[in-house]
């Protein structure tokens, strides 16, 4: 607990220092552009598959992709309601806050967790898109310490969290075939193939 | 002005955001998988510069609107209630678009079902304009026949790819239900 508060003080304290930094920050933790961002990416893998191995392998990704999504939302959902951790503003005095003050519990982080996921699940069949994204929720997490409205914990957990849903989201859609199979063919997918083919 | 009118003003701002950003995403796949049937221009270099002004347009318009249209942008100080609606200052840009939920912000379900929405009609936007754009294109039979799924819009439009996707799922599980079927009844002779 004093880590964490030593932290998110060192972190918090670069905030209002430099204005540019602070623009940044504020857009970057927003909840619209990362998360809109990783979306879009499973948006993208849905068509991008340049031959039928491909697709199937994109198509199966992006389908792993929402999954994660959903499961991610719902764990940290769960999580905060059982843990209800306050945030750091309510607590410490001399908060520098950069973003509006949320008024759900702190731990996980929520965007963090979903964002993650969703990169971890996307990693399993794109190596290059699943690490940016990745990356875009651990910046993500940062800039919302430097805004003032989580826990440098918050945002540990919240990757962990993240990595594993991702990680094991592929995983379930094989334990629900052909459910996700008949599903993909329904909306224009390629048939999914029972081993997918190593990312890249 | 009130919480209904921030919600409804956000939710119209990010279903634009939604549309143009997906629109600009399937442009820029379709593109890489020449799936012609959902390319909104004639060739790929067009689709592509499409798809990133599209993406970057949609992106720069959401957070370059408080600029011009009033409303309860950036809210650190959310805790006041009533605040008139205004146009954001150039400086203050960067947190016009961070308001909570509670005070008229989109939360995470509503974005789901906006993006859902805008992806749809984005979606609609690209079969529609790449069954126009490519009503010309001469399109070999059996290379029309011989591709399910997103790969036949390589070579058909939006109606032909549903048609021959539906028609090969269909054929497959009543194939499969025969088999099954069969199974079943080789069993029971099997059986004593």
């Amino acid at each position: 607990m004093i880590l964490d508060e030593a932290v998110f003080r060192v972190l918090n304290g670069l905030a209002g220092e430099v204005a540019a930094l602070d623009h940044l920050v504020r857009l970057v933790s927003g909840d619209h552009l990362v998360p809109l961002l990783s979306v879009l990416t499973l948006v993208w893998l849905w068509f991008a598959g340049s031959d039928e191995p491909e697709r199937a392998l994109f198509q199966r990704t992006a389908l792993a992709g929402v999954a994660a999504l959903g499961l991610s939302s719902l764990a940290a959902d769960v999580i905060a309601t059982l843990v209800g951790r306050a945030r750091p503003f309510t607590v410490l005095g001399g908060v520098e806050l950069l973003f509006y003050p949320p008024t759900d519990p702190s731990f996980p982080s929520h965007p963090v967790t979903v964002v993650v996921a969703v990169g971890a699940a996307v990693w399993m069949g794109h190596r290059g898109l699943g690490t940016v994204i990745v990356w875009g929720g651990v910046v993500m997490g940062i800039a919302r310490v430097m805004a003032g409205v989580f826990w440098p914990t918050d945002v540990v957990a919240a990757i962990l969290l993240g990595l594993a849903i991702g990680a094991t989201s592929s995983l379930l859609l094989r334990l629900l075939e052909p459910v996700p199979n008949l599903m993909t063919r329904a909306f224009l997918g390629t048939p999914l193939p029972t081993r997918g083919r190593a990312g890249r | 002005m009130g919480f209904i009118e921030a919600r409804e003003l956000f939710s119209g701002h990010y279903l634009l955001l939604a549309f143009l950003a997906s629109l600009g995403a399937i442009q820029l796949a379709a593109a890489r998988a020449t799936l012609t049937g959902l390319w909104i221009a004639g060739n790929r270099v067009a689709v592509r510069f499409l798809g990133v002004a599209l993406l970057t347009a949609g992106i720069a318009l959401y957070y370059l609107m408080p600029l011009w249209i009033p409303g309860p942008w950036g809210s650190v100080d959310s805790a006041v209630s009533d605040r008139p609606w205004t146009v954001a200052e150039l400086e203050d840009l960067s947190a016009a678009r961070n308001v909570n939920d509670t005070r008229g912000g989109l939360s995470g379900n509503t974005q789901a079902i906006l993006l859902l929405a805008g992806f749809t009609l984005a979606f609609a936007t690209s079969a529609g304009a790449g069954a126009l754009v490519n009503r010309s294109r001469r399109r070999p039979d059996e290379a029309r026949h011989a591709t399910s799924g997103i790969g036949a819009l390589r070579h058909g439009n939006i109606v032909d790819a549903s048609s021959v996707s539906w028609r090969l799922l269909t054929s497959e599980l009543h194939r499969s239900d025969a088999r099954a079927g069969k199974g079943t009844s080789s069993d029971r002779r099997r059986r004593p």
